[in-house]
């Protein structure tokens, strides 16, 4: 069959090439340390102390202030040096803070904070210890029992239980939930290379040689297998990799041959169906378009809407059956998105599953035709890029022959 | 049998009428040259007949293998005048993909490749990628993807454009070869080159046909010779004879063209006792003046 040898030729191509290697071996790198970056600041930082030095003009703060502030990151000490030498330590970096508090704190007046870079988290917590060692004193000097009084006064806790379903390990979710957003990121990425690899070989007139040998759907279908082999052959070596990691730090509570054999199947087929329609709608626009630079809007509302899922995926996994998420799961373009988070983290109804796979399947076929009708005037239209009127007009023109 | 036969074809795109009513045919052992100026429909009827465009009326028929039959793409070799090559893939590889695509199976095609390759001075770049080739070189790979496989249409459109004069020379040789096994339809407005080349010619000029014959009768039917002629005192006499056209006079020399009909011995009788001449030519019109005159008279 032509079309596998296209598809050979294409996938060939692609994996000899110094770019799939360069992104093979660079991209693990770059999540790795995107990744790890947030984790090593918050761990720098966690560990980083800082010192305060307290003048107490009240006489009464600064011992329960110093107690509070035990377990903390902050470490308080009490100063009796005059503030502009306190200041100059400051500025020569030898403490972080000095906190001065006068007589009229206890009456309802402020604390100054003089600091370089005392802020966030730390300001936070010295605020906490310090309205909590005021409290108790006007406790104590009203003739109340401040650590009583505080036990009373304690926060409520509330645990929410839903009904009906429970809710979901996170760490169980984890696995199908990284499987839907892969297979999400590859459909995507091997949509907007199939792409591109349209553009150019309109750009450098290849296309007509090809076409001399092969039919457009050869030639389309072809590529979209080849190319897409190439993007998920990368896509499953880092996913592949990604898993052994987590697993090694996380330890999922199940393994990816634990997960159910019909939903794997069915996510599957979403994912095919996804890749295949999206693929189908980008071949459209390659086809009319006469450089990637040119571009234009409607590309890049294309490219982003198989993309809104992912960016719900969050709420998608906490509340998998709302309603909009069930309207969202029949419109084709959002379809494979959706269906993959939800059947990730519930129990999606038979039915639904029944329609949204045959208005999907429908949808696919008709736009995989559509695009082979566009391709074969599109690909011959050289000099400018085609509007999306055009694009429509070839297509249907196309079809009523 | 002929190998192909077009009839009547039309095609338009956006109510731009490329070709009209265009109807030929070319057989096994015979060059046909497709000629035109740029923007005539030559490369849209090409198109048509290796099915890359349906036409929107008329036939295009195929009889591989003496039968007729439905368009067989394994069948027909195609250099396409807009040339583009997979410029990161290697020399052989491409070679290889494009005869595999045309049914050859593999090995086949890499000892044909690496023959073909042999031939052309090109083995030392089998390996190379063909962005590190020159235009002539891809050129000459571009060739051989479009006949490798042995086809039995060729069709190659403006095939040395771009080339210098040696490897003109070299694919003149090698597409003359061609005719021995294969249907060639030669699109070219490189006239000089094609007129060596070709045993019948199709003008079309702005997507219909002008004519149409074996190049042969057509320079002959088309009739008017071109005259040289150096001679000896003044020449206004030229001014009176009757059935010249085109006359350029200048001292001493003059060039025109016989009107149509008008034989050699007859012209040759009509010149004046007087006249002395020092030197004449006489000769049929070449492809190139046909052509510019078909094109400046419809165009």
């Amino acid at each position: 069959m032509k079309l596998l040898k296209v598809a050979r030729w294409e996938f060939s191509q692609r994996v000899k090439s110094k770019a799939f290697l360069v992104t093979l071996f660079v991209t693990p790198f770059i999540w790795a340390i995107a990744g790890s970056i947030p984790l090593l600041v918050d761990r720098a930082v966690e560990g980083e102390e800082r010192l305060i030095a307290v003048i107490d003009g009240t006489g009464n703060i600064f011992p329960r202030l110093s107690r509070l502030l035990e377990d903390s990151r902050i470490k308080a000490i009490g100063a009796d040096a005059p503030l502009d030498e306190l200041l100059d330590d400051l500025e020569r970096k030898e403490i972080d803070g000095v906190l001065v508090l006068e007589e009229d704190l206890l009456r309802g007046g402020a604390a100054a904070l003089y600091s370089r870079s005392l802020g966030g988290a730390w300001l936070g917590e010295l605020r906490d210890a310090l309205s909590r060692a005021v409290s108790a004193w006007r406790l104590q000097d009203r003739g109340y029992d401040p650590d009583e009084v505080f036990s009373l006064v304690e926060d409520v806790k509330i645990v929410s239980v839903p009904v009906g379903r429970k809710l979901p390990d996170p760490r169980a979710v984890a696995l199908p939930l990284g499987i839907a957003i892969l297979l999400n990121v590859g459909a995507f990425m091997a949509g907007v290379t199939l792409f591109s690899n349209i553009v150019n070989e309109k750009r450098e007139r290849q296309a007509e040689l090809l076409l001399s040998s092969v039919t457009v759907r050869d030639f389309l279908f072809g590529k979209i297998i080849g190319t897409g082999g190439a993007v998920f052959l990368q896509v499953a070596i880092w996913g592949a990799l990604g898993y052994v990691v987590a697993q090694r730090a996380f330890s999922f509570p199940i393994s990816i041959t634990q997960l159910p054999f019909s939903k794997l199947l069915l996510s599957l087929l979403y994912f095919a169906l996804g890749y295949l329609f999206f693929c189908a709608l980008l071949s459209v626009f390659g086809a009319g378009m006469e450089a990637r630079e040119g571009e234009g809007g409607a590309v890049g509302i294309v490219v982003i809407l198989p993309m809104v899922p992912l960016w719900l995926s969050g709420l998608v996994a906490m509340e998998p059956d709302l309603g909009i998420w069930r309207l969202l799961s029949l419109i084709p373009f959002f379809t494979p998105g959706m269906m993959l988070l939800r059947l990730g983290v519930s129990q999606v109804p038979w039915w639904e599953i029944a329609t949204t796979l045959a208005m999907l399947s429908l949808a696919t076929i008709l736009l995989l035709e559509f695009a082979a009708k566009v391709l074969q005037v599109g690909l011959f239209m050289y000099g400018k890029s085609a509007s999306l009127g055009e694009l429509l007009r070839w297509g249907i023109r196309a079809f009523k022959r | 049998m002929p190998v192909l036969e077009v009839e009547a074809v039309e095609k338009s795109f956006d109510g731009v009428r490329a070709v009209q009513g265009i109807s030929f045919s070319v057989e096994r052992g015979e060059i046909l040259g497709l000629l035109g100026p740029n923007g005539a429909g030559k490369t849209t009827l090409i198109r048509m007949v290796i099915g890359i465009f349906l036409p929107d009326r008329g036939a295009v028929r195929y009889f591989f293998g003496g039968k007729p039959g439905p368009l067989q793409r394994e069948r027909i070799g195609y250099l396409p005048e807009e040339r583009g090559l997979h410029r990161k893939a290697r020399v052989l590889d491409l070679l290889v993909y494009y005869a595999e695509l045309k049914g050859i199976p593999r090995e086949e095609a890499r000892r044909r490749a690496r023959e073909w390759l042999s031939r052309l001075g090109l083995s030392a770049w089998e390996r190379r990628k063909v962005e590190a080739l020159s235009k002539g070189m891809q050129q000459k790979v571009q060739f051989l993807a479009a006949i490798l496989h042995e086809p039995e249409l060729v069709i190659l459109d403006e095939p040395f454009m771009g080339l210098d004069p040696v490897n003109q020379d070299l694919f003149q040789e090698l597409i003359l070869e061609l005719k021995g096994s294969s249907a060639v339809i030669l699109s070219s407005h490189q006239m000089n080159l094609v007129e060596g080349l070709c045993d019948r010619v199709l003008f079309i000029q702005k997507g219909r046909e002008v004519l149409q014959g074996p190049l042969d009768e057509v320079r002959r039917s088309y009739g008017r010779y071109r005259v040289e002629l150096r001679f000896r005192g003044d020449g206004a006499w030229l001014r009176e004879l009757p059935g010249i056209e085109g006359l350029e006079l200048s001292p001493g020399k003059a060039s025109f063209s016989l009107g149509f009909g008008v034989e050699p011995r007859e012209f040759l009788e009509s010149l004046p006792d007087e006249l002395e001449v020092e030197e004449i030519s006489l000769r049929r019109p070449t492809l190139h003046e046909i052509f510019v005159d078909l094109v400046g008279g419809t165009g």
